[in-house]
């Protein structure tokens, strides 16, 4: 049993050392106030999902937030841990076949300033030009997900 | 180039992952802590006077860690999967699983989501650390948080609280059968306490009588208890969100960490794009008010965790994004030197209330005397810095600023207030009484 786990683990750091050199090794892009601007400036609805490589479960929900957003006919944004590790964001990125503009760290001081990083995950709903003023922070379940994202922009 | 050293730096770090036992630096002294200008007045670099001890961790962990209640352990997530590092001699061993490992505050289990049991005896025992004592609580989900109910004469009652978007309780009985050894029951089924209130990042107290989590309609960290017929019921509300927290073994304190514009110190060299960092602070249930443990602007204090003893031990992530200066700190707050009550944090200060009024001019005037960003001082989290240093520094910033700073201070940091104008009238004398 050690023994598998030790394979399990090599085998782990072997991958962030092959992933870590396919990966682009560019500055990370950032999320910032106009960019937010933007995203709302457009009369756009969906939901913003900050998450971190640090966070697993974060992770994960990266990547059912699109598809519950999709099925909600709504956009998702995906937006990193201003403090992730770059190896271990790109790692994460590859096993969880995320789209690189996942990548994007945000500094957004509308969203920070909500305690929008003081967990990973935190979804945070948006429509017609604003932010929901309540934040989803923890994994929820896709359906669960769905529930609310539904929820809050029916309550706009 | 760039890109190899890059690949030789990540493989490096992988070759050094702990797959096998190591030993790790136990007194460490974080750099950018030694980088302070000589021209900087001590008032304006907030020594972590509450700092007991700083321990390397030797990769790069994972933001999920929980310190058992008296041995030096922290048990920690990382890339490369569980582990457990003794802080007094920073030998460090691997865990079973790659996520969320948290030890019962009995010290007996370590456990992991599902909720499975493994037995910390064994872990800690060469000859037995590969094949551990394991029990399975059944109970799925995320976040778990045990909590002992009760301890009688050959076992104890456990509960344990997942956190899968609606809180989760179950309790279970673990005792020693002569016949059977060590067994695990469920005491009944799993049930969701306050069920119509969407309750997030739910934590348990130690005694699992009471939880702490974010209550989305009200947008703040919320304590609930749960009865003894198993409802649940709202006791505090601290009126902001926090991260998760953490009860002290005698549920009179909560640790959380808070991410928060935090006006730079002109001490510390930083990018403006950092300016919002994770530091922790400790609420005293008792008095109400709140005290601040770190005050970083050069990195990150995640998701502290209260011991026995009554200290904490919170994850420091430096911002320079630099392999191998990972810390795990150890912090007394009893050591803070004056607290803050936590309504002049989270609410304007009412008319006529001079105290509040006062602090937070002395919070405002280190903003005017210390930070690099006039426009975005918060005399309350200022307050909270000047609380935290000593008497002799907190008089010499007002004997030396007050008459410099004082109009800016009422004009700008405190226009708010009411009767902000009052504060004009005041000479160095009225604030001094104010420090700690």
């Amino acid at each position: 049993m050690q023994r598998r786990t030790g394979f399990r683990r090599l085998i782990g750091a072997l991958a962030v050392c092959l992933l870590h050199g396919a990966a682009v090794a560019d500055s990370p892009q950032e999320f910032n106030d106009r960019d937010l601007a933007l995203l709302l400036e457009n009369g756009a609805r969906g939901v913003i999902y900050l998450w971190s490589p640090h966070m697993p479960y974060s992770a994960q929900g990266a990547s059912e937030v699109q598809r519950v957003a999709a099925g909600l006919g709504v956009k998702s944004v995906l937006l990193l841990d201003p403090y992730a590790e770059p190896a271990l964001t790109d790692l994460v990125l590859q096993s969880q076949r995320l789209p690189h503009s996942a990548a994007r760290r945000v500094r957004a001081e509308a969203l920070l300033s909500m305690g929008a990083t003081q967990h990973f995950p935190t979804a945070i709903v948006f429509e017609r030009g604003r932010l929901d003023v309540r934040m989803l922070p923890g994994y929820t379940p896709p359906q669960d997900l769905g529930v609310y994202i539904h929820q809050r922009l029916k309550n706009f | 180039m760039r890109r190899s050293i890059c690949l030789l730096a990540a493989c490096t770090l992988c070759a050094c992952a702990p797959r096998t036992p190591v030993t790790v630096d136990t007194q460490l002294q974080p750099k950018e802590l030694l980088q302070v200008p000589r021209d900087v007045p001590e008032y304006c670099t907030v020594a972590e006077h509450t700092v007991l001890q700083r321990v390397a961790i030797p990769h790069t962990p994972r933001w999920f860690f929980k310190p058992f209640a008296e041995k030096p352990l922290v048990a920690y997530a990382s890339l490369t999967g569980n582990n457990l590092i003794n802080l007094n001699t920073g030998y460090v061993i691997p865990t079973p699983g790659d996520r969320d490992s948290v030890p019962t505050p009995d010290e007996e289990f370590l456990t992991s989501p599902g909720v499975n049991l493994i037995r910390v005896e064994d872990l800690l025992d060469e000859q037995r650390r590969s094949q551990p004592l394991r029990l399975r609580a059944d109970l799925s989900g995320e976040y778990q948080s045990p909590g002992v109910l009760r301890e009688f004469d050959g076992g104890r009652d456990y509960r344990f609280m997942i956190g899968r978007f609606k809180p989760s309780v179950r309790d279970f009985r673990v005792q020693r059968d002569p016949q059977r050894g060590i067994t695990i029951e469920p005491l009944n089924k799993a049930w969701r306490p306050c069920p119509k209130r969407r309750l997030h990042l739910p934590m348990l107290a130690k005694d699992g009588r009471e939880f702490g989590a974010y209550d989305v309609a009200a947008g703040s960290t919320r304590v609930f208890a749960i009865d003894g017929d198993g409802q649940c019921s709202p006791v505090e509300d601290l009126g902001i969100p926090t991260g998760k927290v953490s009860f002290s073994f005698d549920n009179r304190w909560l640790t959380f960490h808070l991410a928060i514009f935090d006006q730079a110190s002109v001490a510390i060299k930083e990018r403006p794009q950092d300016r919002w960092t994770s530091n922790v602070f400790v609420y005293d249930r008792q008095t109400r008010r709140i005290g601040r443990i770190t005050h970083h602007t050069a990195g990150n204090a995640y998701y502290p965790a209260f011991r026995r003893d009554g200290t904490l031990v919170y994850l420091f992530k430096p911002l320079e994004n630099r392999y191998g200066r990972y810390s795990f700190a150890v912090a007394d707050p009893a050591r803070i030197r004056k607290w803050l009550p936590i309504r002049w944090y989270t609410q304007l200060c009412a008319a006529g209330d001079d105290a509040c009024h006062r602090t937070l001019a002395l919070g405002a005037l280190w903003g005017y005397a210390c930070s690099n960003y006039d426009a975005h001082i918060n005399p309350r989290l200022s307050a909270l810095n000047t609380l935290s240093l000593d008497q002799a520094l907190c008089h010499q910033l007002v004997s030396d600023k007050w008459f410099e700073h004082r109009e800016s201070v009422v004009s700008g940091a405190l226009r708010k207030l009411p009767d902000a104008a009052k504060l004009l009238e005041l000479g160095a004398q009225d604030l001094l009484q104010h420090c700690p």
